[in-house]
């Protein structure tokens, strides 16, 4: 599903990626790991289309498509999914309102009838329960006094609302407690298929006791450094990164 | 002087200064008719080279011949039903300046709203509001109030009894129906000490060429009164509008004023609130949303004259295409208004690649314990949040106009329910749409 090779990219002038390799298949879930400066933030960012990220080398290919030459947009409607690791607010604009253009957009790239007020109504509702998101939240402006919880899970709201084929968690669990955790990952597990793909990225190994990757990478000064099977996240909690680091120097 | 007359502003003035009596009026409106000429004896209009009227040029209007509608009363005509006005209980128009009422005035509980021009000859039971005409404008330092003055005679009373608690909104459309008119539309408001109500001021035009109002508003909020003021500016793209408007607030009173500026030409308001007793509340806020070359200035004053008295103060602007907006804040502390609290605060999108704002506070602090802060900006969208509503595969046109529509939300929250919300967020997105159509292309 996606294929990214030989992937150099700068954040603003800044050479961050210097030589990636990745490849996941329909029905997998990896995860990238690695300290902080590593690139896993631009690698999300890259993959998303957010400005001021650019390839300078190698490619990306999702479902056999470039998807540098796709606006950020089009990538979502072509079923691609960023969980936000600072999700945006934005006042004035109610969830609901966004929300429902969100999902009509897709609705509409796939050629599937638009939703009216009632259908969405039904289906957000639906969904708020999988995410336990109090009902209020939804005519609430976006992510506007929401507290670091609320926000992490209005994103997981939008990856069941949206239903993409590739999500990109970015450290969704920052700033999480135990149990907002769980129904955070909870809600990402019941979007597993075979059909869907998941990037997980995280500097912790705890998220990953709920959502258990097929694949563990390890990012380090722009580059993995290594890739193994979950055993490796565990691994990692008890060596901490220096022992990569140390010992892919 | 008739109807079918037309002069320059200049030559009106003129005119004016040889009127000697007007009929049979009350001997207070002679008075303050005397006290206006006086003032603008050998003025004209007011030039860019005045530090108020900087950034605002009245050429086009000191260009143009105007009719003053002085003609008699048209009893029956007939009052323009709009989507704010069917949601009010009781309401009156001022149409070409002349007082017009339904056919059949309910009864209503609390309120009055009558003809000044009534009023005065003592047709009706002398109104309250013959207590506030002339004693709260400022005919000295503003052009358009001693105009609207010189040149009165007619205009609304509205008189809210004590303790009344009016639910529904009261509603008064303003309306210049007739080319290259100048009217003079003038409004008196008492808010009986501990009343509520809530009036909705709906300016419009009907038909082509350019009308010129010089709007005056005075206004007293008496004590523990709640007052509500919507004014809706909509007029068609060749209307000037000078909206002056006056209020001062007894002890406890509150006053909460929104401007929603959506059409016009050009458009100059001016709000005078005095926080004369103490506990008194003003908050004053304001959207405007330029498209084309039109102009929109705002000028607030805010004079703190009492101890322990709050103001708030929010002015958004969307400025689109190469039209133009003026902010000037200005907020007076007096010696004696110790424990002020006072924000102010002028947030702007400019959207046109020509669109221009000037923005500007004047604090005038002179007590030593109080709490004043304020602030504006100019900006474009947030591109973060464009980015955010893009990744959920939302366009970028239709990412802007939710953006900008949002922007503008803000104001509209506070405005009382019963006004209308879903008819007021029609008409701010039919004038955004034409603010961000050249911006944003076709829109969504």
């Amino acid at each position: 599903m996606l294929e990214i090779k030989n992937l150099h990219a700068n954040a603003g002038d800044e050479p961050i990626l210097r030589g990636i390799d990745l490849e996941i298949a329909a029905g997998e879930v990896h995860a990238v790991m690695g300290p902080n400066g590593s690139g896993k933030s631009t690698l999300s960012n890259i993959l998303a289309g957010r400005p001021g990220y650019s390839v300078t080398h190698g490619e990306v290919l999702y479902a056999g498509q470039d998807l540098t030459q796709l606006e950020p947009e089009e990538r979502a409607r072509e079923g691609i999914f960023l969980a936000f690791q600072y999700p945006v607010e934005i006042p004035g604009v109610s969830n609901n309102y966004f929300l429902k253009a969100s999902v009509n957009a897709v609705r509409a790239h796939r050629g599937e009838p638009e939703l009216d007020a009632m259908e969405f109504l039904a289906l957000s509702q639906e969904k708020m329960k999988a995410v336990d998101m109090p009902a209020d939240l939804m005519n609430r402006s976006i992510n506007e006094g929401f507290s670091g919880g609320e926000k992490k899970r209005n994103e997981v709201l939008q990856m069941l609302l949206l239903e993409p084929q590739l999500s990109i968690l970015d450290e969704t669990d920052s700033g999480l407690d135990i149990d907002a955790l769980r129904v955070v990952a909870q809600g990402v597990n019941s979007l597993r298929s075979p059909d869907r793909a998941m990037l997980v990225i995280t500097h912790y190994q705890r998220l990953l006791d709920y959502i258990v990757p097929d694949r563990v990478h390890v990012l380090s000064a722009g580059r993995i450094v290594r890739s193994g099977g979950k055993d490796l996240a565990l691994e990692l909690e008890e060596k901490g990164y220096g022992w990569i680091e140390e010992a892919s120097a | 002087m008739t109807s079918a007359e037309k002069r320059s502003i200049s030559a009106w003035l003129e005119a004016s200064a040889r009127i000697v009596d007007v009929g049979d009026e009350a001997p207070f409106l002679r008075e303050a008719r005397s006290q206006a000429l006086a003032t603008l004896s050998g003025q004209s209009l007011p030039t860019r080279r005045l530090e108020s009227w900087k950034y605002t040029s009245l050429n086009e209007i000191a260009k143009i011949e105007w009719a003053a509608p002085r003609g008699p009363l048209q009893k029956n005509q007939e009052l323009p039903a709009t989507p704010l006005s069917r949601q009010a209980g009781l309401r009156a128009g001022l149409i070409d300046g002349r007082f017009v009422t339904e056919p059949e005035t309910p009864k209503y509980q609390g309120a009055r709203l009558v003809s000044l021009s009534e009023t005065r000859t003592g047709e009706l039971a002398p109104s309250g509001c013959l207590d506030v005409l002339g004693q709260v404008a400022d005919l000295k330092r503003h052009f358009f109030t001693a105009l609207n003055t010189a040149l009165l005679d007619d205009g609304a009373c509205l008189e809210i009894e004590p303790n009344a608690q009016i639910a529904e909104p009261i509603h008064l459309s303003i309306v210049d129906s007739k080319s290259q008119t100048l009217s003079c539309p003038r409004l008196a408001l008492k808010a009986g000490a501990g009343s509520r109500a809530t009036l909705v001021i709906e300016h419009l035009t009907f038909g082509d060429g350019p009308r010129l109002a010089a709007f005056v508003s005075e206004i007293i909020v008496e004590p523990q009164a709640e007052l509500d003021l919507i004014l809706v500016q909509r007029e068609e793209s060749e209307s000037f509008l000078a909206s002056n408007l006056y209020a001062r607030l007894e002890q406890h009173g509150r006053l909460r004023v929104h401007t929603l500026t959506l059409g016009g030409r050009l458009v100059r308001n001016e709000v005078v609130s005095e926080l004369a007793g103490q506990g008194a509340e003003v908050d004053l806020r304001g959207l405007f949303i330029g498209s084309e070359d039109r102009h929109i200035d705002h000028q607030t004053t805010i004079d703190h004259a009492v101890s322990h008295c709050t103001s708030r103060e929010l002015y958004k602007g969307v400025l689109g295409d190469s039209s133009r907006g003026v902010f000037c804040g200005r907020i007076i502390v007096r010696p004696d208004a110790q424990k002020t609290d006072s924000q102010q605060s002028n947030p702007n999108l400019l959207l046109g690649e020509k669109a221009e704002i000037d923005t500007q506070p004047q604090l005038e602090i002179y007590a030593d314990d109080v709490r004043c802060s304020h602030g504006s900006t100019i900006g474009r969208l947030d591109p973060e949040a464009l980015f955010y509503l893009q990744s959920r595969a939302i366009g970028p046109e239709s990412a802007r106009a939710i953006l900008t529509r949002g922007f503008a939300q803000e104001i509209v929250e506070t405005v009382p329910k019963a006004v209308g919300h879903p008819q007021l967020e029609s008409l701010i997105a039919g004038a955004l749409e034409a603010a961000t159509a050249q911006a944003f292309g076709e829109g969504p």
